[in-house]
């Protein structure tokens, strides 16, 4: 059963992360402050802040993995690794650069042309651009390859038709990577093609969806004839799909995908007080046993991505793991303390609460609904 | 794993898997299961009980994450074996300074039993209980406290009040009065305070291994199994049961392997962290996932999966004796528990990634 094996990373991968860990909290300390609480940190990676994503770029802690000659610093993905999971501990600001530093720079740098690199992957670096993700659309969520965004070749490029739904911070993001249909409809997956979508391009409509507690965080993306030129095109025509299955691997496996309820914990631990009962003990206990294990899990895949293989298998199994212990979070946070959530207040336990609950049921749905997940996983055992 | 040992391992292991499962009483209350004939000497001749040793204490220099996977692969032919036991004795032998022994040997973290020095070494008097295959050892390691300091004691088997467990591997009392020679007690290593850890780390490999071939037997039921004029597997109902059983597989697997890098590191004091810490997580996650995982087989294999004669019940009964010796979930759920209070809420990401990340040779 090959996949399910996560083999730990190569030695030579490793440099010397405790340094570069107490680099990153060193830093991270005096950059958010004493004041930087709990309300803020609980927003985990929706916190957006593109000034705190510049002053990491000028830390030389976005696009690490890239080379040189694209702005990058050519570092390992496990030192990338551990800047990453020193954010989300800690709860900083990052979804400005959030999905461009994930997974648009590698997918440019495999996928795009030498122009595409030079023009975006410096400026990731920098963090001075921002991505968004296009692919869901109001009739094609799970269902990926049922998009039916058009592109029409056209003299000078391509004509875009179209609606892209769900997509987080379009709104303060420079461009879209858009799954488009270039082919016809019957070929579901040889039929699509990615584009690299400047949004400040005539004809595209970027409208606010509020998420459960209120928050803009998601958008509709509409393209109305949107015309873009053919090196707007990204990778092989027709080889949307695949690219697509590669961006989803950096998507699904990373410390993001188990610490979005960190917060939370951090909050409950503060509330028991260092001489937990039995019953405490016992929560907490589990709570930390798990998240060892998903993080050695994830570390992995980390590991696996950059030797060049495939751990689409592993980074789902991460994914939906991680997704059941987020949710958890907060039940075990209820049970344990009898505390009301309390929208609105700041800093306080029920606050973090009230958080964490209102953003728990994206936890099983962003990057892939559980269901679909499992589906992954069952093609993977031989199943489908 | 050095392949050519993991071959030789796997071909050992697959040659007793039927005759292991045949050794099952047909009752579960009945007695423990006697070991295959030929197993232990076949295990013997391999080597395999100085596996954790060095080669300056009489092993062959295999590292302590593959020597840990000959324990998962056991277990993963559902091979009833005291090998795990054997190893970690012998560990704790050397780490004494003592040479290994002979034959099979165990070790308890139970330390009821009471030395008193006596004319010619030692007396020995007592009760030791749950003792793994303590019918079979020819030698015992205990950690004993006595009047001169923490001892290490190797003692010969002692009377055998038989008992087993869930899976009819034995675990029994052992009643001893009797004198020990003055070289069976030792100065205890620091190892042999964590007696308990050390058999969570076995339950651990166990556990991965167990599940492992669990998650093979499931799905190749689910393939060919045909209701409703398909194979049950093609049922999305089916599948997505499937997908936990696999997703809690591989969780037990990495924690394993989180278990025994941590354990190799320690045994080469070129680490700071705190091994006990990933074996007690491990063991719970993988306890967790044995629970959990045993429930959705025996549910995707329904009724033939539930009878004596299907090879089932010989992984899910491992997997329910194993997640409850050495310390259940919720054993190591408050230690852990514990451990991460007393520093804080500052302290609990430190703590998390104490282990730093490094990479296998």
């Amino acid at each position: 059963m090959n996949m399910i094996a996560f083999p730990p990373v190569a030695a030579e991968a490793v440099t010397d992360p405790a340094a570069l860990r107490a680099e990153v909290r060193a830093f991270l300390a005096a950059e958010l402050g004493p004041d930087y609480g709990p309300t803020l940190r609980a927003r985990s990676w929706s916190g957006h802040d593109p000034a705190f994503s510049r002053r990491l770029g000028q830390q030389g802690w976005l696009g690490m993995t890239l080379p040189r000659a694209y702005g990058g610093h050519e570092r390992s993905a496990l030192d990338r690794y551990v800047v990453v999971e020193e954010l989300l501990a800690a709860g900083a600001p990052v979804a400005a650069h959030w999905i461009a530093d994930r997974q648009s720079a590698p997918l440019i740098l495999h996928n795009g042309t030498e122009a595409q690199r030079q023009l975006i992957l410096p400026k990731i670096a920098a963090g001075e651009c921002y991505f968004c993700i296009g692919m869901s659309e109001p009739d094609s969520g799970s269902d990926l390859a049922a998009a039916r965004t058009r592109a029409e070749r056209t003299e000078s490029g391509f004509r875009i038709n179209g609606t892209k739904l769900w997509t987080t911070y379009a709104h303060e993001a420079h461009y879209m990577i858009l799954l488009a249909r270039t082919g016809p409809a019957e070929d579901r997956h040889g039929g699509l093609s990615q584009f690299l979508i400047d949004l400040s391009t005539p004809g595209i409509t970027i409208s606010p969806i509020l998420d459960i507690a209120g928050e803009h965080h998601m958008n509709e993306v509409s393209f109305r004839d949107v015309e873009v030129p053919a090196d707007a095109l990204l990778g092989q025509e027709g080889e949307g799909w695949k690219q697509v299955m590669g961006e989803l691997a950096f998507e699904r496996s990373g410390p993001d995908r188990f610490l979005s309820s960190f917060a939370l914990i951090n909050a409950l631990i503060a509330q028991i007080g260092t001489q937990p009962d039995r019953l405490e003990a016992q929560v907490i206990g589990r709570i930390a046993a798990h998240l060892m294990v998903l993080r050695q899990m994830s570390i992995s895949v980390a590991g696996m991505l950059a030797r060049g293989e495939n751990p689409a298998q592993q980074a789902t199994i991460v994914k939906d793991l991680g997704a059941l212990l987020e949710q958890e979070i907060p039940e075990i946070a209820r049970a344990l303390t009898d505390t009301a959530p309390r929208p609105g207040e700041r800093d306080t336990f029920a606050a973090v609460l009230a958080q964490t609950i209102l953003a728990a049921p994206s936890f099983s749905l962003r990057g892939g609904t559980r269901q679909i997940l499992r589906g992954i996983i069952a093609r993977g055992l031989g199943l489908r | 794993m050095d392949r050519m040992i993991a071959d030789s391992a796997e071909r050992l292991f697959s040659a007793y898997r039927e005759q292991s499962f045949a050794a099952l009483p047909a009752h579960a209350g009945a007695d423990a299961a006697p070991l295959p004939s030929g197993l232990w000497a076949e295990i013997e001749e391999a080597g395999f009980p100085l596996a954790l040793l060095s080669e300056d204490e009489g092993g062959f220099g295999l590292p302590v994450e593959s020597a840990l996977a000959l324990v998962r692969m056991a277990a993963e032919h559902a091979v009833a074996a005291p090998l795990g036991e054997t190893m970690i004795a012998n560990l704790l032998l050397a780490r004494a300074g003592l040479d290994p022994v002979e034959g099979i040997a165990s070790f308890t973290a139970d330390h009821a039993l009471t030395l008193t020095p006596a004319a010619s070494g030692w007396q020995a008097t007592g009760r030791l209980h749950a003792v793994p295959y303590g019918r079979m050892a020819q030698t015992i390691v205990v950690r004993v406290e006595t009047a001169e300091g923490v001892k290490m004691a190797a003692l010969p088997s002692g009377t055998a009040l038989p008992a087993h467990n869930l899976v009819a591997e034995p675990q029994d009392t052992l009643v001893y009065d009797l004198t020990l020679p003055a070289d069976a007690v030792t100065d205890a290593p620091a190892l042999c305070e964590e007696m308990l850890l050390l058999g969570a780390l076995l339950r651990a490999q166990g556990m991965a291994g167990a599940l492992s071939a669990l998650l093979g037997l499931t799905v190749d039921y689910a393939n060919e199994r045909k209701q409703f004029g398909r194979p049950i597997g093609k049922f999305q109902a089916i599948q997505q049961e499937l997908a936990v059983l696999a997703g809690e597989t591989a969780a037990a697997g990495a924690a394993a392997e989180m278990a025994a890098r941590a354990f190799a590191d320690a045994l080469a004091g070129d680490t700071e962290a705190d091994w006990r810490l990933a074996v007690a997580a491990a063991k719970l996650r993988a306890g967790e996932a044995a629970g959990k995982s045993a429930a959705i087989a025996h549910q995707v294999i329904a009724a033939i999966g539930f009878s004596h004669e299907y090879p089932l019940h010989a992984l899910t009964r491992r997997l329910w004796a194993w997640r409850d010796e050495c310390g259940s979930e919720a054993h190591w759920a408050r230690w852990i528990g514990e451990t991460s209070c007393a520093r804080g809420a500052e302290g609990f990401w430190p703590l998390l990634t104490q282990p730093e990340i490094r990479g296998a040779a």
